[in-house]
């Protein structure tokens, strides 16, 4: 396959050129801003709030206020991180480590000023990857049957299981019970009910956007109201000049590239995310700069972490436009964000609607280029975000749920569905149980189980089709290796 | 009691309790694989799953997670979203939301008359404007 024509870039620049395109974008990175910022708010919790609202939009625009606020949400989270020790997301982790040392010693502008530059360096390079990547990779999924669909699905699945905070058994218990979710409603083989309750409403399934919202939104919101309040004064900035920056991008160019590479290709593997990614990268500066001080407070431990946190953005979009399997749970939101619009991501995807996948590119690199203006520009108002009080931001978050909840098909039932959901996600979460794989197991449960059928039927039931073709094998091999490392780490803990 | 103990067992009567459903599911008489066969599997997952855990529990104490549960303002919190989301379609959207705003408010902290006056009024008729112009969606509304 091809690269994207030059007609269907000239036609992605048209639609992008749209006012209103570009509005959104700006509101898309506004409002990620805010998510990603807020501790216990996420990229994903934003987009999965913001989807409903794309029911009135083009696909533009909802394309534009998605993707603006996932990358955002990805990048904002090191405010928190850098000034007051507080990870937005557990993707900026890393960065706290010497961000906040930097904010702690009165370098806080140069911390949030590498954060921004950076991860508009990992976007940006991100987008180029995949443009370069993806169209190889389309090709190859069109060679794939059900046999490598049901084993691709169940990779990802057990890597968002396997590399979720906590125990690996939770992490698996927790995607078992998404998929038993995703088993609702009328079977897609046989046509016949299941676990419907008699309720005419679940005979569609277990809506995914009620369901994001619900465990994702109402979980955190709950999760917060437990957690004990804690004062955390936000540290007073020494400014910088934005030239002090070029010496600093020069002698760390080559860390930024491999970050961004690190990032990217950790993006592009199903259920890994921003979290490994910046550690990897994190470690791969410690190991390459050989700075006894990375830890203290350099730029190196900023540098490394948010490139390729950001660079995880465009990766992840990989399986989502080339194969329909969402890498993380931004993209499986994002996935319900296509079907609305009537889009079905997959292998033909990229054939099809090479002007759309080109639209995507475009808005990825227009909202790090918003990110780098808007984060520059703001820095140094940015820790006001951090000084709206918990006492009004749940309730606000609150409020949305149920309206998001209600505006997506203006159901009651769908209200009910995420007050029902949020409360039993609330629950999972104090015994420990992750929500990523329960989200990831309701998204890839069906696409499991209609495989794995498939699959066995068309081999007149020999399960032994798994192993003998190849990249079943080879990502079965995978699977196992992956779970004897994580059973390992999750019993050494 | 340990917590990954209690839920580990729970885990394992879920799994039972949702085998005994899967097989309640009517199925077709013809080749394939029934509509029974994938929730079977899960069921049996997580029964496997549940063992395992209730086996090799961690540290926390099932107290601790209960603590956690049931901490006051989480409980009233999930109570007051709980009754909010329940009565949404039934109540004028503007008026639920302010109420439940007050309330939530109130009940997380805020005791700042003015805080208390504005900010339920700007967020109800502000996400009432936002969606009914914004988006389109009619939310309920008694006038």
């Amino acid at each position: 396959m091809d690269l994207i024509s030059l007609s269907d870039l000239a036609a992605a620049f048209v639609r992008l050129a749209d006012p209103l395109v570009l509005g959104w974008i700006v509101v898309g990175v506004a409002v990620g801003a805010v998510f990603g910022a807020s501790p216990g708010l996420t990229a994903t919790a934003g987009v999965a709030l913001a989807t409903p609202l794309t029911f009135g939009l083009g696909f533009e625009a909802s394309m534009a206020l998605l993707l603006g606020l996932y990358c955002a949400g990805y990048f904002a989270g090191s405010i928190p991180a850098i000034l007051v020790n507080t990870p937005g997301a557990p993707g900026n982790a890393a960065t706290s480590v010497d961000g906040y040392a930097m904010a702690h010693s009165g370098r806080a502008d140069l911390a949030i000023s590498l954060s921004v530059v950076s991860s508009f360096a990992g976007g940006v390079i991100s987008a180029a990857i995949l443009m370069v990547f993806a169209p190889v990779l389309a090709g190859l999924a069109l060679e794939f049957t059900s046999v490598e669909y049901f084993t691709l699905a169940l990779f990802g699945l057990i890597c968002v299981a396997a590399v979720s905070r906590g125990s690996l058994v939770k992490g698996m218990i927790s995607a078992a019970l998404g998929m038993l979710l995703g088993t609702v409603g009328i079977d897609p083989v046989g046509g016949m009910m299941r676990f419907t309750l008699g309720l005419p409403e679940l005979q569609s399934g277990v809506s995914l956007l009620p369901a994001l919202i619900a465990f994702f939104a109402v979980t955190e919101i709950l999760a917060q109201a437990a957690a004990p309040a804690t004062g955390v004064a936000v540290s007073r900035q020494q400014p910088i000049r934005l030239r002090d920056l070029v010496p600093i991008y020069v002698r760390h160019k080559w860390l930024v590239l491999k970050s961004a590479v690190i990032g990217t290709s950790t993006g592009i593997l199903p259920g890994t995310g921003p979290t490994i990614a910046s550690w990897i990268s994190y470690g791969e500066a410690a190991r390459s700069t050989r700075d006894e001080r990375l830890g203290e407070g350099v730029p190196a431990g900023v540098i490394a972490p948010e490139t390729a946190n950001n660079a995880v953005t465009g990766g992840a979009l990989v399986p989502l436009l080339t194969l329909g399997i969402p890498g993380d749970t931004v993209t499986a939101v994002l996935l319900g964000a296509f079907l609305i619009q009537g889009i079905d991501p997959g292998p033909f995807f990229m054939v099809t609607n090479g002007d759309l996948f080109a639209l995507i590119l475009l808005i990825l690199v227009a909202a790090n280029i918003l990110i780098l203006v808007l984060g520059l520009g703001l820095r140094r108002y940015l820790p006001a975000i951090l000084r709206v009080p918990p006492r009004i931001l749940l309730p606000i978050i609150g409020v949305l749920c149920a309206t998001g909840g209600f505006a997506i098909g203006n159901a009651s039932f769908d209200v009910t569905l995420v007050a029902v959901l949020g409360l039993a996600g609330f629950i999972l979460t104090c015994f420990g149980f992750p929500m990523p794989p329960l989200v990831i197991g309701l998204v890839l449960g069906p696409i499991v189980e209609v495989n794995l059928r498939n699959a066995l039927i068309a081999n007149q039931m020999d399960p032994t089709v798994f192993l003998t073709r190849p990249i079943s094998a080879a990502l079965l091999l995978a699977l196992v290796l992956l779970l004897v490392v994580a059973w390992r780490r999750s019993s050494a803990r | 009691m340990r917590a990954d103990r209690a839920t580990g067992i729970a885990t394992v009567a879920a799994g039972i309790g949702l085998g005994l459903a899967s097989l309640q599911i009517e199925t077709l008489v013809a080749p394939g694989l029934s509509a029974r066969f994938f929730p079977l599997l899960l069921s049996l997952a997580l029964i496997g799953l549940g063992a395992v855990l209730a086996i090799r529990p961690g540290e926390r104490t099932a107290g601790d997670a209960l603590r956690q549960m049931l901490a006051r303002r989480a409980v009233l919190l999930a109570g007051l979203l709980l009754l909010y989301f329940l009565s949404f379609p039934y109540v004028d959207f503007r008026v639920g939301t302010w109420l439940f705003m007050l309330l939530a408010m109130m009940l997380l902290g805020s005791r700042r008359p003015l805080e208390l006056a504005a900010v339920p009024i700007a967020v109800s008729f502000g996400v009432y404007f936002l969606f009914r112009y914004g988006f389109t969606v009619l939310l309920p509304v008694w006038i």
